[in-house]
């Protein structure tokens, strides 16, 4: 993998999130996290202390366009934290290396699924927690739609732009 | 040093989590007003509570002064209540018309003996021995004389028998040695308590003639005729009386008003005109 496309890709994600995905709005259910997408698809060999930095950086870069300030930051560290722990649960045992991308091109899209569900759902809900400053049955069904609508955009980004550039190569 | 760098390099992606979730969270209270002033509140209330939480424990920790308070406020409040009765007598002597109005009065406030007291606290009681004795932490520098009464709130313990610099050492009531002058309140008999050895919760009302008629739940105080205690102070309650002993005098058994078990602060107490009391006895003992 192109380390030096990361710092590009960041970029990218951060600013369509801002300009792009957070005015994609529907009623009062949160904005689908988009940037989000390049987080879980950082190649899981990367040690823990880059990807938790990486996460505060970009989840405070996206607080700085969209208040609350630091609610982003506080849930990219800790999807960063979830993030490996999960992947060790789920990966696949045969054949498994560290320095593998997780993308559509090489797992199924059944696994990603498994994969980026649970994780996108936690982040949602500690998001929305830390922003109300609650935990209520509406917290948790917008916690859930919000999620899904996460889970459709990160999908299609993954199939659109992530398997192509795979492809490509 | 080498332990500490060795945790930090064990533990520095944990450590950098925690910091950077706290980093997050601080932003997010420091920046945001809502949750600034939700911070505040919960931090209050948490503070509040655990301000409780260490005010009990304080208050628990100081009882031990508290006690010690309290019992001095009671002394001053006893002498208060002396110095009432005497000027109420002294008013009485001077306006012989005022005697029905004073009548009226409780009977905390009629006129009484003026006596000194002294708040100390138990250091060592025992009950289990014929012989028991109460260890005091008065003595001779806090005015602790021989001799002085010694009273729980509920009513007589003993009398002192030794003083040191510090402490003193109390002959308790529970001692076969003892003997206090008593009356039967409201019938003028008189006796003397003493202990049998055989009850904590009884004494014996000796020398009582058989004539005199004594009926359960009668109240015992002390006589005050002696320099030792005032009248009145408590002493307990007549629980059986038996009158066919060939000697003639009844054999009174008193359920005392003091429980011996659960001694902690007591009285020390002495009437004010002891020492010409104690002249006189000893004129008359040569």
């Amino acid at each position: 993998m192109n380390l030096l496309a990361l710092p590009l890709q960041f970029a990218l994600f951060v600013l369509a999130q801002i300009f792009i995905f957070q005015h994609l709005t529907w009623g009062d259910f949160p904005p689908p996290q988009a940037f989000l997408t390049f987080l879980l698809v950082l190649p899981h060999g990367l040690r823990p202390w880059l990807l938790y930095l990486t996460g505060f950086g970009m989840g405070l870069l996206v607080d700085v366009a969209v208040q609350p300030l630091g609610a982003h930051a506080a849930a990219c560290v800790a999807l960063m934290g979830l993030r490996g722990i999960w992947i060790e649960i789920i990966r696949p045992r045969a054949g498994a290396n560290d320095d593998e991308q997780i993308n559509l091109a090489q797992q199924s899209p059944r696994w990603l699924l498994v994969y980026l569900a649970p994780l996108l759902l936690i982040y949602t809900l500690f998001y929305l927690g830390l922003v109300n400053l609650a935990f209520n049955g509406r917290i948790l069904f917008k916690g859930l739609v919000g999620a899904t609508y996460s889970l459709v955009v990160c999908f299609l980004l993954l199939l659109v732009f992530i398997r192509s550039r795979t492809e490509r190569r | 040093m080498e332990r500490l760098i060795a945790f930090f390099y064990q533990y520095y992606n944990l450590l950098l989590f925690l910091v950077l979730e706290a980093v997050a969270l601080w932003m997010l209270v420091q920046f945001n007003r809502r949750h600034s002033e939700t911070y505040g509140a919960l931090t209050a209330a948490w503070a509040g509570r655990v301000q409780e939480v260490n005010a009990s424990i304080t208050s628990f920790l100081r009882l031990g002064d508290q006690n010690e308070l309290l019992l001095e406020e009671n002394m001053r409040l006893r002498r208060e209540l002396s110095q009432t009765r005497l000027l109420l007598e002294a008013y009485r002597k001077t306006q012989p018309d005022s005697s029905q109005r004073l009548n009226l009065l409780p009977d905390s406030l009629l006129p009484d003996d003026r006596f000194l007291s002294l708040p100390c606290r138990v250091l060592t009681n025992s009950v289990q021995s014929r012989l028991n004795y109460i260890v005091l932490d008065r003595g001779r520098v806090h005015g602790v004389r021989r001799e002085m009464g010694l009273v729980s709130g509920s009513g007589v313990a003993g009398q002192v028998i030794s003083v040191a610099d510090r402490y003193s050492l109390a002959m308790s009531l529970l001692n076969t040695d003892i003997n206090i002058s008593a009356r039967i309140l409201g019938k003028q008999i008189i006796g003397t308590i003493g202990w049998d050895g055989t009850s904590t919760r009884e004494a014996l009302l000796r020398y009582v003639p058989q004539h005199y008629d004594v009926q359960r739940g009668d109240t015992v105080v002390t006589s005050g005729f002696s320099s030792i205690f005032p009248e009145g102070f408590l002493v307990g309650w007549v629980s059986e009386v038996r009158k066919n002993n060939p000697d003639g005098f009844s054999t009174i058994r008193v359920r005392l008003a003091t429980d011996f078990h659960r001694l902690d602060y007591l009285y020390l107490v002495r009437l004010e005109r002891a020492p010409v009391l104690d002249s006189l006895l000893n004129y008359g003992r040569r």
